[in-house]
């Protein structure tokens, strides 16, 4: 707390006691924010994420990750970004949680566009927000650092950050009263000579990771109980299918397992990554029960990293966008309607015209030649959300189902401190009979493009039922504008209280209350279909058996034995009988099945192509008629 | 049954298992260093980079057909990768990409590589620079474990046009010998692994640019008996390689020719004459064992002076797969006889590392004789080392303080 800070709260104070209304501020406290640099992520994947995300809003188009696995010795983060030049990185340094992204420093520093600080210098919309991205890399370290340089510069700046453990019994300590600022490590900056004039971009290099996030990259707790379980004999931990392999520990210097990738050395770094999005879909086990991929169960945690960190930053789909449908990939499509007691109406998609052509959407609103990716050890990342090669059925719908829509609105009839601003978003849910994998299986909320959250398979607290169903959902939310200060200051989780995040969770129930009534509708239908073609299949199954069979004891017998014709309540079948015909009168009722009628009606006539009905009286026929009957129903 | 209060006293102490990996190790402000030039910025070192590198990958470009590849070197860049700068200086005049694979163990024991960093986030933002290319935080010597990180590396990156073994130390070490201790690996285990692989997964011819320290007390005296040994076996089998290799050494013995000598005696150049000849056919006797074969013709090669003139080598072989094409020795088929070129010899190319030694170049007296050759490799080294972030200006100081203007 100021001087000036403690003055105006002894005269609040003074004011209060006087009895006086008092107006003030909610303030914070910078220690709050300090503590970001202690780590406030979970994942090891959350700081790779936060990397890239920092990389994207530098306006790179190349990242490349190198990892060192599976020993993970040294992590390397490097982008072809804009950089950044002495002020902006002191300002970083100086200013964790403060960026100078979105703020007009940003265009003085060169960090942000300079027509808005809400964009990336060439007009990207950008992710990161408050500057913390970087410190991120406390979730792996205690020390890193950071190479970086600007187009047009002849050195590279070094900086070599040191970030210290938080500690309140340390402040109390050293008596931190404070001005609120708290010191959250030491850094060491220089500047190298560059020769390449040209080259740009920033580094960050991790080096003696903290021993539990690289047990955790190692997933040496499964390779634990993998190691006791074939010892104690019992209940048996399977290994990962498919890892990155064991280092020794003692060394670091050998492999004791070695990898099991799901592709071979010299497949292309896109090749790679699709055979481990295969290699998910694979695993898939038709059967009464069937046996859907789980990602912890096929993969290790480098693996899992990778998967998740996919999902994440923005980056093509590994198949196409879903917005991308058009109508050769067999989909159903929907569109949702935004009143809450709507329904979904079908788009029928004309050839050679995508979901997006046909309902305007914008998402993921890539600017014109720009493009991002990632590479991390040689493996290319796309978006693995493979809906159009999820398994299919033929017990159910045989299809997925696409419900697209897309909200706009300013909310300008209501103040900003309460609406949060406008909120656009554009989103699909896919129906089908598997989400493969287990996690893909929820709603991921993309804002610009970028998501810390991964799929939330409780659908932001879906009320409505639907438990199979929405197992068999996976659903994008890609927020165009807004729903930004929802978002906790880690970026993996939201505050749910915030107006968006409640309009786009109503949005989100009713779109899937809608595709629910739709699909439930096609279930029907589909069913209904099946059976009636099962029936007609039966039907004209019975009706060649049994003419075969007529025709054989024909041939036999000839065809001079008394025919036989059958009068179906009241009405003559077939129109026309032989003279001489003996006649079979049949009642039936609703419980009967043709099939059955016209099973007892080839058995009469066989019985009299065999003559057997030839010394029977009509009346007897009848009778015979009546008791077969009886016999079979 | 009462409960014995006592035991709940008896709680064993914590042990140290449960805070095991817990506390991150203290973190050590590194300190920055100063660039300080170092022998191998010397200009004979440069007059090797062009010379021989660059001259001899130059003639392998112009043979192999990259289609798109790019060409794979690997190296051990030091801080400053003015190896990996010539190399890439090549792929631009040949607008090909180039993926190298850097050794550096330096990150693994101080945590620091302050200034490889740099150097190395300035390498792969060339735009030539493959983005395979990769510094692997281990000992080149780890190669000799298929199982090691080393090898990981290697197999993630390679197979390799080019292996550039620029060793501040020697090939062939003196080694302590403890009778109960496994022997740590060497550079031999190394380079055989790393042969291994070239072999079975290359046919196209590639290079291996070794420079070593040569003096007697440089080389592990079991090493010399065994390229003794290697020699000795060719003579044994082909009196034409025992002429040539008498001839060479004006008929000395093994003794005479391997005998740790003082830095001044002359005997020196024959030590190091026989290392060379030994180490290459140490490198062909190896490469011809397996299947398929290849034979090793060495190349231009150098040696200068490191204290004492003859300490140090830089070599230069060339690996070439051998392909003879099925032919019948019984005259059943009218097909005549392949070309016999093609027909190799293990016997040529021994007598060609003998010739090739005897070929060995004076680096230094190169650039002493040679004024606007000297003037060439200064100007270049200058510029070589200004990219690397050195001063130019205070590079001619320093030439200047040691003599070599």
């Amino acid at each position: 707390m100021s001087d000036s800070d403690a003055l105006a709260e002894s005269e609040l104070v003074t004011k209060l006691m006087a009895g006086e209304v008092v107006d003030t501020i909610l303030q914070t406290d910078q220690r709050v924010i300090s503590r970001i640099t202690d780590g406030i992520y979970r994942q090891p994947s959350s700081a790779l994420r936060e990397l890239v995300a920092n990389a994207y809003d530098a306006d790179a188009t190349r990242v490349i990750i190198q990892t060192d696995a599976p020993r993970f010795s040294e992590i390397r983060i490097r982008d072809n970004g804009v950089g950044m030049g002495a002020e902006a990185l002191i300002h970083v340094i100086h200013s964790i949680g403060g960026s100078t992204k979105r703020t007009q420093l940003g265009k003085t520093f060169g960090t942000t566009n300079s027509q808005n600080p809400n964009l990336s210098p060439k007009g990207r919309k950008l992710i990161g927000k408050i500057g913390i991205g970087l410190f991120s890399v406390a979730q792996l370290t205690r020390q890193f650092r950071i190479i970086t340089k600007q187009a047009e510069e002849s050195y590279r700046l070094v900086a070599d950050v040191i970030l210290y453990t938080y500690s309140d019994e340390y402040l109390e300590q050293i008596g931190s009263e404070d001005d609120g600022k708290f010191q959250a490590g030491t850094v060491q900056l220089w500047q190298v000579p560059a020769d390449d004039i040209d080259g740009h971009g920033t580094e960050v290099v991790i080096r003696d990771i903290l021993p539990r996030i690289r047990e955790q990259l190692r997933s040496k707790g499964r390779w634990d109980l993998v190691q006791s379980s074939e010892n104690d004999g019992e209940h048996k931990v399977h290994p990962p299918i498919f890892h990155v392999g064991k280092v020794d520990l003692e060394t670091g210097e050998t492999l004791v397992e070695s990898a099991y990738f799901p592709w071979e050395n010299d497949d292309s770094p896109e090749e790679r990554f699709r055979k481990l999005v295969d290699a998910v879909l694979d695993r898939f086990e038709p059967g009464r029960l069937p046996r859907n991929p789980r990602l912890d169960l096929i993969f290790d945690n480098y693996f899992q990293t990778i998967w998740n960190l996919s999902l994440s930053i923005p980056l093509s789909y590994i198949d196409k966008h879903p917005f991308d449908v058009d109508k050769s990939d067999g989909i159903k499509i929907l569109q949702i309607s935004n009143s809450t007691s709507g329904q979904a109406s079908e788009v029928n998609l004309q050839n050679n015209q995508t979901v997006r052509d046909t309902l305007n959407l914008r998402a993921p609103e890539i600017l014109p030649n720009d493009s991002f990716s990632v590479l991390i050890d040689g493996i290319e990342l796309f978006r693995p959300q493979p809906f159009l090669r999820m398994p299919r059925t033929t017990q159910a719908v045989p299809f997925p189902i696409m419900a697209v829509g897309e909200y706009r609105e300013e909310f300008s009839d209501y103040a900003i401190t309460l609406s949060g601003g406008g909120l656009e978003f554009e989103a699909y849910l896919v129906w089908t009979h598997v989400v493969a994998p287990i996690e893909n299986r929820g709603v991921l909320i993309r804002i610009h493009d970028a998501s810390g959250t991964l799929f939330d398979p409780n659908f932001l607290q879906y009320q409505g039922g639907e438990g199979t169903r929405s197992a068999q959902t996976t659903a994008e939310i890609f927020v165009l504008k807004g729903l930004e200060s929802a978002l906790n200051i880690d970026r993996e989780s939201f505050n749910y209280a915030h107006p968006h995040f409640q309009i786009i969770a109503k949005w989100l129930h009713s779109a899937m209350r809608q595709l629910y009534n739709r699909q439930k509708m096609l279930q029907r239908e589909y069913r209904e279909e099946r059976r009636q073609q099962a029936y007609h299949a039966e039907l004209s199954d019975v009706e060649q058996k049994g003419a075969e069979i007529l025709s054989r004891a024909y041939e036999q017998f000839g065809t001079s034995s008394s025919s036989i014709g059958f009068v179906i309540d009241g009405m003559l079948e077939d129109g026309e009988v032989e003279p001489d015909a003996i006649v079979v009168e049949i009642k039936t009722n609703t419980n009967q099945d043709p099939i059955q009628i016209q099973r007892k009606k080839f058995l009469m006539k066989i019985l009299a192509a065999y003559s057997l009905l030839d010394l029977l009286s009509a009346d007897d026929i009848q009778n015979l008629y009546n008791d077969i009957e009886a016999i079979f129903d | 049954m009462t409960t014995n209060i006592e035991n709940f006293n008896n709680l064993d102490e914590p042990d140290e298992d449960l805070i095991e990996g817990i506390f991150p190790t203290i973190p050590t402000k590194v300190s920055v260093p100063r660039r300080e030039f170092k022998p191998w910025h010397k200009p004979r070192k440069h007059l090797i980079r062009v010379h021989q590198w660059q001259a001899e990958i130059n003639n392998l470009v112009r043979e192999i057909n990259f289609d798109g590849r790019p060409l794979r070197y690997i190296s051990l860049p030091g801080d400053d990768f003015l190896d990996v700068r010539t190399v890439y200086e090549l792929c631009e005049s040949n607008d090909l990409r180039l993926r190298f694979l850097g050794f550096n163990d330096t990150a693994l024991v101080d945590s620091e590589n302050t200034l490889a960093d740099p150097a190395f986030n300035e390498m792969v933002s060339l735009p030539l620079v493959d983005e395979k290319s990769t510094l692997a935080p281990d000992k080149f010597e780890n190669l000799y474990l298929a199982q090691s990180m080393a090898s990981k590396y290697l197999d993630d990156t390679g197979p390799f046009d080019i292996l550039n073994l620029d060793l501040c130390k020697s090939f062939s070490n003196p080694r302590q010998r403890r009778a109960s201790a496994l022997p740590p690996p060497t550079t031999y285990d190394a380079v055989l692994s790393l042969i291994r692989r070239q072999t079975l997964q290359r046919t196209e011819p590639w290079l291996f640019f070794l420079t070593t320290r040569c003096a007697p007390n440089d080389v592990d005296r079991d090493d010399i008996l065994k390229f003794w040994d290697c020699i000795e076996d060719n003579m044994s089998k082909y009196h034409e390689f025992e002429e040539h290799f008498a001839q060479f050494v004006n008929g000395k013995s093994r003794d005479e020719l391997i005998i740790p000598v003082a830095n001044n005696n002359p005997q020196r150049q024959s030590f190091t004459n026989t290392y060379c000849v030994g180490l290459g056919k140490w490198l062909l006797q190896t490469s011809q064992s397996g299947n398929p074969k290849w034979k090793v013709i060495m190349l231009r090669s150098y040696h200068y002076q490191v204290h004492s003139p003859y300490n140090m080598l830089s070599i230069a072989f060339r690996f070439e797969r051998i392909t003879i094409p099925p032919y019948d020795t019984t005259g059943l088929s009218k097909l005549s006889e392949p070309n016999t070129d093609n027909h190799f010899q293990e016997v040529e190319s021994a007598i060609n590392l003998i010739r090739a030694t005897s070929e060995l170049q004076d680096a230094d007296h190169i650039l002493r004789v040679n004024q606007t050759l000297r003037d060439e490799m200064i100007l270049e080294q200058g510029e070589l080392l200004h990219k690397a972030g050195y001063s130019q200006d205070q590079y001619i100081d320093w030439l200047g303080n040691h003599g070599l203007l």
